[in-house]
């Protein structure tokens, strides 16, 4: 899932000087389940902000909603705006969740209080490993399983470099060879030829804003 | 069905007989935060109505225990995994495993436009 | 059978059983719980060299261990019942007298003052308690006639033991508040108040957001045995 991580406090607070009524969202989505912007981060920053201006009379409020990638769950979130009256919405979903808020109330000032890092796996609680740069052009099956776009320090895409270093990269020795440990498996499952195969290159096709739309859904989209 | 209560008889078992019905799950649940005058949000009731229900009853359910459990564990649910419980009990598993029963029952959570 | 026969009987014989039900009854839950559970298999990640500067500069305390954020009020009620439920009853002079005359130890004591008025805030919070079962509908949603009955089981020997500190029927309050306490002790392993147990035993060894320490090492399930 999409990894979220909160953003400097100073940040924060240079943001909400300006404003005295603010309220803080958070997502019961991805950003739940890496406890980056779900509830009880949402109530933390609530009292660490409270806190911090203790002195000057703003009022802070929040709300989480289950989702904010999808418009269809903001019927809560529409009534306590309302009610609230709000000059300035905190976000704490990750940027797609943000960005839809901002479109959606688009009167009122709308500011991330994370950064979307990367789409990452578990490893431990509170580990997460990051494996995909969503290139759109996902060759990983010829890799065995292995991104060379996100895990090897220069992207290679069709093979290694040879600066490799006992298994590491000779950029950063703490980051493991993305071809060194693709080699070693597809060494595993006997499958070493698929090494030779050139994959044609991405050509910066995925730098481009895309527009997606789902197999099966075509028809209901098509320019007449 | 029995396969899978079987495979994961301890956790049922241990999460139903430790539960001490405490009620302090409840406001680490977002959606029982935003809807405060509704019980059936609290996490615990959410698995010992579907999940434990579904253990005493070793797999007898009618259509209507069917549709009530069904509405409990995904429109009541987002599965976000943040659930406190003081002694802990892993509250988002036995909701995994009471939509993976559902599931081999052919009812599925069907999310609506 | 008269006074001093019964009460020789309960303190004697009818004790040793049930603290050897009890002792026996935690060990059972202690191996089934490690039998039930298995270590994870560490992956070894290491931490790049821009990260490891960023987290030496900044130290976060994980938030969220203890419930204080959660439901502030009903953390410290419970803390402070199970505290002085714990420290009553094993620190209480008179207790201490007994186990000196059986098997020639004794815990240190408190003062008979102090006991008293930990005693008394163990049967005030246990009301708020109870209380807060029967009014509050999160709680009431999810409470079945067993927390009742397990309820008046751990009340009865504070109840019981307060009543005859202070005088009243002395001779029979004495004898219900030694049995009272045999059956909460009998009961504690095999009913929900095994909580006493598991509470530590999760929150230390199972790996979760909320577990204590640096520890959480273990997942419930089997270890399969490879054939």
């Amino acid at each position: 899932m999409i990894k979220v991580k909160r953003k400097p406090f100073d940040e924060i607070t240079s943001v909400v000087e300006k404003y005295n009524n603010i309220l803080i969202v958070g997502c019961g989505g991805c950003a739940s389940v890496c406890f980056g912007g779900g509830l009880n981060e949402v109530k933390w920053l609530k009292k660490d902000l409270e806190n911090f201006f203790s002195t000057s009379n703003k009022k802070f409020s929040f709300y989480v909603v289950e989702r904010a990638c999808n418009e269809k769950f903001f019927t809560g979130l529409e009534n306590i705006v309302a009610e609230q009256s709000a000059d300035c919405i905190i976000c704490m979903s990750c940027s797609a969740g943000t960005q839809l808020i901002a479109q959606r109330f688009s009167k009122i000032p709308v500011y991330p209080a994370v950064n979307t890092v990367a789409i990452a796996f578990d490893v431990d609680v509170g580990l997460f490993k990051e494996v995909c740069r969503a290139c759109g052009n996902c060759i990983i099956g010829y890799t065995g399983g292995i991104c060379p776009v996100t895990r090897c320090s220069k992207s290679l895409f069709n093979g290694p470099c040879g600066g490799m270093i006992n298994g590491h990269c000779e950029i950063d020795p703490n980051t493991p060879c993305a071809w060194y440990e693709i080699y070693e498996r597809l060494k595993e499952q006997n499958r070493l030829e698929e090494l030779e195969r050139i994959i044609p290159f991405i050509e910066w096709k995925n730098q481009i804003p895309q527009i997606i739309v789902q197999y099966g859904y075509e028809d209901k989209y098509e320019k007449k | 069905m029995e396969e899978l209560l079987k495979k994961y008889k301890s956790v049922i078992k241990f999460g139903l007989k430790v539960c001490a019905h405490c009620g302090m799950c409840a406001n680490s649940c977002f959606l029982y935060v935003n809807h405060k005058d509704d019980p059936t949000y609290t996490p615990a009731y959410k698995f010992l109505n579907s999940l434990g229900y579904i253990y005493k009853k070793k797999g007898n359910l009618s259509k209507e225990d069917l549709e009530r459990i069904k509405e409990l564990i995904w429109k009541k649910c987002v599965l976000c995994t943040r659930c406190y419980c003081p002694i802990g009990i892993d509250i988002p598993k036995l909701i995994s495993v009471a939509r993976d029963i559902l599931r081999q029952k052919g009812i599925d959570g069907i999310y609506e436009n | 059978m008269s006074f001093n026969e019964l009460y020789f009987f309960v303190r004697g014989p009818l004790a040793l059983v049930a603290f050897f039900i009890f002792f026996v009854g935690l060990i059972y839950q202690i191996f089934f719980f490690f039998r039930n559970t298995k270590k994870i298999d560490q992956k070894n990640i290491l931490i790049p060299l821009y990260l490891q500067e960023e987290l030496k500069r900044v130290v976060h305390r994980r938030r969220g261990i203890f419930s204080l954020d959660n439901d502030f009020w009903t953390t410290i009620i419970t803390t402070f019942f199970h505290l002085f439920l714990i420290i009553v009853p094993l620190f209480l002079l008179a207790h201490n007298i007994l186990i000196e005359e059986s098997w020639n130890f004794s815990f240190p004591s408190l003062s008979e003052r102090l006991s008293d008025i930990f005693t008394a805030v163990v049967l005030f919070l246990g009301l708020v308690l109870l209380f807060r079962r029967i009014f509050l509908s999160k709680v009431r949603a999810i409470t079945t006639f067993g927390d009742f009955v397990l309820f008046v089981l751990v009340y009865l020997p504070f109840l019981t033991g307060f009543l005859a500190y202070h005088g009243l029927y002395y001779k029979p309050m004495i004898i219900a508040h030694i049995i009272c306490g045999e059956i909460m002790l009998v009961c504690i392993p095999f009913t929900r108040l095994r909580h006493m147990l598991f509470l530590l035993l999760n929150r230390i060894f199972i790996q979760s957001e909320y577990s204590f320490l640096k520890a959480g090492k273990r997942v419930y399930g089997r270890v399969v045995k490879k054939v």
